[in-house]
């Protein structure tokens, strides 16, 4: 579960103080699909971001499954990261030097699990997301859609409590669009994976919880949408 | 450090290079080469020409030690009684007494100055190699008077454009030539070979026998120098002390004492300009690295946050890019140890040509040592910097390229 109190967010931009989260409060239950919308600079990247650990609220608590994750130091909010939370990111941001498998794997080996164990997990993933034909494929072999879902795979093998996804569709197509938000449900159907994604489309609330819209840095409305939760579902 | 950042930063590092742009990365590797081949070619040289004075100088010119007269006196006198007490020691093999002087040599209207040396032939034998160096002719026997060796230089070439210096113009063994020597007694002497040492030292003198000199000074017992020679090169310092314990009143020097000087300036030189240009080198292996690596992360400035970013340790990142560094490095270092073998083998066969003959490269491990951990060295810290720099940059903006 994660829980924001207060949260705000001032950049200062030369001389100009740009307050990009004004006071944030919201809660986020475990097994939720959550979306963020809102027009651009409303500070739904930010509040990603610093749900995520990529950045730190200026004043304000941000509480993950208990731990307020501010006070932990640089060390501790990267073994954060790597242990608990999964990331994908507009651009896929794939290592292109490594294979579709060895990308996969790389947060698990950083994690130390052992070679059998993360070869066959990234396998099993893989499989999952419909890339098990393409395990010693290179990124510069693979479509977008392929790339998002490499991504994907790579933001699950750590098994993470919370996966984050920074508008994931932006450089796709709407059919693969789709093939991504319903690889997205099905892991929170099935899993019950906790999902939060950022995005613009108005269409993609189709397949989330609940949607928090933004505007001015500020939660300005929520709306429970028609793909909920299953009671009972258990955490992954 | 835990063993698997270790062999994650290892992995990354083998694949960047393995998928990495080649290209950069054979340069890399050859700039390093060249640098190490560098850092080691100019000391082997010095090394060379070191080598090249000390066995010039033991084999034709002092042998190990030389006894030369006391303060203030011209010749060493008794000569046979300083000889037998130095040939008592145990680490002696061999003496020879010399006498030098100037002579004018006159061959065919050429008039040349310069020194004559006279020395018994058996005992000369033990002590230098001169008698191994004759471009023509035989060397001195013991009983020869009449008979002169000449120095290559001093004899010279019919063709004066083959002399490095000015010479009898192409004097042969059989040939006769006039000596006048420093006394003022002319004598002409037969000319029975022509010795080519490649000292200019040795090359510019003549030689006759002891025999020949003391006829000429009416002197007899009497030499300017005695040559000694040891068993073992290297025990010049402590053979001296032993000879002054055995009571040898006259002076005892080594034959780097007696070479002091022009090859000690020279090599002195060598070793300030290889100073120079060790540091340029580095500075240039030092440059190389840091610009290779700074672009390299800041073209991965947005993978080096998203690696952050899922969670990937900065000392991971960090590491894979120290291996990294330390594969070019190795691999530069094995291009500049085969480049350098070849460079070596090359001039073993076609040596550089000295004032004091052929300088053969000498490859010592001390410099090879000292290359390999100045790369090595180098190599790290310019890795380092950037990779630490851009490691150390807040998630944001190196995803955002800010």
């Amino acid at each position: 579960m994660i829980e924001v109190t207060d949260v705000t967010r001032i950049y200062q931009m030369g001389l100009v103080e740009v307050r990009a989260l004004q006071g944030v409060n919201c809660r986020i239950e475990s097994g939720e699909f959550v979306g963020i919308m809102g027009p651009s600079g409303s500070g739904k990247s930010t509040l990603l971001h610093i749900l995520g650990l990529l950045d730190e609220p200026t004043t304000g608590t941000v509480t993950i499954d208990g731990i307020p994750v501010g006070t932990l130091n640089e060390e501790e909010k990267s073994d954060f990261r790597l242990n608990r939370l999964g990331y994908v990111f507009q651009d896929y941001a794939l290592v292109p030097e490594l294979s579709v498998q060895e990308n996969v794997v790389l947060p698990a080996m950083a994690r130390g699990i052992s070679p059998d164990k993360y070869l066959k997990d990234s396998e099993q993933i893989l499989h999952e997301v419909g890339l098990g034909h393409r395990i010693h494929h290179r990124q510069y072999e693979l479509s977008g859609g392929e790339q998002q879902r490499v991504a994907i795979a790579r933001a699950l093998i750590n098994r993470p409590r919370i996966l984050f996804a920074d508008e994931p569709c932006a450089n796709l197509d709407s059919n693969t669009s789709r093939t991504i938000l319903n690889l997205f449900r099905d892991l929170n159907e099935k899993f019950g994976q906790t999902i939060i994604m950022v995005t613009h489309e108005d269409w993609h609330e189709e397949y989330m919880c609940r949607v928090l819209y933004m505007k001015d840095g500020r939660i300005e409305d929520e709306k429970a949408c028609k793909m909920r939760r299953r009671d009972g579902e258990s955490d992954r | 450090m835990t063993g698997h950042t270790l062999s994650v930063a290892f992995f990354l590092a083998i694949r960047s290079i393995q998928r990495g742009n080649r290209f950069t990365f054979l340069l890399t590797v050859a700039i390093m080469g060249l640098v190490f081949v560098n850092l080691v070619f100019l000391p082997s040289i010095i090394s060379g020409v070191v080598v090249n004075f000390n066995s010039q100088s033991i084999n034709y010119n002092y042998g190990n030690l030389v006894i030369e007269p006391r303060e203030n006196t011209l010749y060493i006198t008794g000569v046979a009684e300083v000889k037998q007490k130095i040939s008592q020691i145990s680490d002696v093999t061999g003496t020879s007494p010399r006498f030098s002087a100037g002579a004018t040599y006159n061959y065919h209207g050429t008039q040349i100055s310069g020194q004559i040396v006279g020395f018994n032939p058996r005992y000369e034998q033990e002590v230098t190699l001169l008698h191994t160096r004759l471009k023509e002719g035989e060397f001195l026997a013991e009983g020869d008077g009449d008979s002169i060796l000449l120095g290559a230089q001093l004899a010279g070439n019919i063709d004066e454009r083959k002399d490095k210096t000015d010479s009898l113009g192409g004097v042969t063994a059989g040939d006769s030539v006039l000596v006048t020597f420093n006394n003022g007694v002319k004598k002409t002497l037969k000319v029975k070979g022509i010795l080519d040492t490649g000292s200019f030292g040795v090359d510019r003198n003549g030689f006759v026998t002891l025999k020949e000199i003391n006829q000429v000074y009416g002197i007899s017992d009497t030499a300017t120098s005695i040559l000694v020679k040891l068993s073992q090169n290297g025990e010049e310092e402590r053979c001296k002390k032993v000879l002054m314990e055995y009571g040898i009143a006259e002076k005892i020097r080594t034959f780097q004492e007696k070479g002091q000087g022009f090859v000690n300036d020279a090599i002195r030189s060598f070793e300030i300009i290889n100073a120079i240009s060790t540091m340029v080198s580095l500075v240039i292996a030092i440059v190389v690295i840091f610009i290779v690596i700074f672009i390299n992360t800041i073209n991965k400035r947005r993978q080096i946050g998203i690696l952050k970013a899922i969670g990937i340790n900065k000392k991971i990142i960090i590491y894979s890019y120290i291996i990294q560094v330390l594969i070019i490095a190795t691999c530069g270092i094995l291009l500049g140890l085969a480049l350098s073998s070849g460079l070596v083998a090359y001039l073993t066969i076609n040596p550089l040509v000295f004032p004091g003959g052929a300088v053969y490269p000498v490859v010592e491990a001390g410099p090879v040592i000292r290359s390999v951990i100045s790369l090595a060295l180098v190599s790290l810290i310019s890795g380092f910097i950037p990779s630490w720099k851009t490691a150390n940059e807040p998630i944001l903006d190196a995803i955002r390229g800010q």
